[in-house]
């Protein structure tokens, strides 16, 4: 899912507000800020969950 | 007072081992306090093992590959774990396909590994690429000099163009699979 989300954001925020700067047009300087910090914590966040998963802590926890 | 039926001599050697199995089960059933009266004879027993077993038992082992399983499940009887045979039903009917039915790839280990290589450079090259793209994004919005954001934005593009769409697709395809070949 966050894999998906970054792929969406990457294709619905960053690829427009991109080009939208290349032409000159401007005013899309913060949409491309957050989308990029968004992808960086989804990716962070799904490296993170892929180490230490909680599920299987949590089923251990009650053996 | 438990009676605990031994296996007939002369029989072969997989039979013997569904005997003991089957012994242990019946112990496992008698420690639950339920005692079994007409318990199933022992060829019934050998039926699940010449039917072809389909991937979601295979997860279960027999005493057979105890040597070979490590974690959890590693055939060792316990009140948490018994074995498949230990049920009490007399007669269990073979696994039949219901609605949910799931996929499962088999795939060899060494595949499986490099298919989880691939994914974890893909994951940790996506994060790379999408944190130098925050970075070139926080510095083309914070300059003053136009050329230097018009060059910003040209590199992000490439950035894109080069890394963003193969790394992620890579990362999600990878991740598919071996999402479809895990247990």
């Amino acid at each position: 899912m966050l894999l998906l989300g970054v792929i969406l954001v990457g294709a619905l925020v960053l690829g427009p507000g991109t080009e939208a700067m290349r032409a000159g047009d401007g005013g899309a300087e913060a949409r491309l800020i957050a989308g990029s910090a968004y992808d960086v914590v989804a990716l962070t966040l799904a490296t993170g969950l892929s180490v230490f998963k909680p599920r299987r802590r949590r089923r251990g926890l009650r053996r | 007072m438990i009676q605990r039926r031994q296996p007939p001599t002369g029989i072969n050697a997989s039979t013997r081992l569904l005997a003991h199995n089957r012994t242990r089960a019946h112990a496992h059933v008698v420690t639950q306090g339920v005692v079994l009266d007409d318990e199933p004879d022992l060829l019934l027993e050998e039926e699940p093992a010449k039917r072809s077993v389909p991937a979601e038992e295979s997860r279960f082992p027999t005493l057979a590959d105890d040597g070979a399983r490590q974690g959890p499940h590693t055939g060792v009887m316990s009140a948490n774990h018994p074995l498949p045979h230990a049920t009490s039903a007399p007669s269990r009917p073979a696994a039949a396909p219901g609605p949910s039915k799931v996929v499962r790839l088999r795939l060899r280990p060494a595949t499986r590994r490099a298919l989880l290589t691939v994914h974890i450079i893909a994951g940790v090259g996506l994060l790379g690429d999408v944190a130098a793209v925050l970075a070139i994004n926080v510095r083309a919005a914070t300059t003053d000099d136009p050329a230097l954001a018009a060059a910003s934005y040209e590199l992000l593009a490439m950035f894109t163009v080069l890394f963003g769409i193969p790394l992620s697709f890579a990362a999600l395809g990878s991740g598919i699979l071996l999402g479809m070949s895990s247990t």
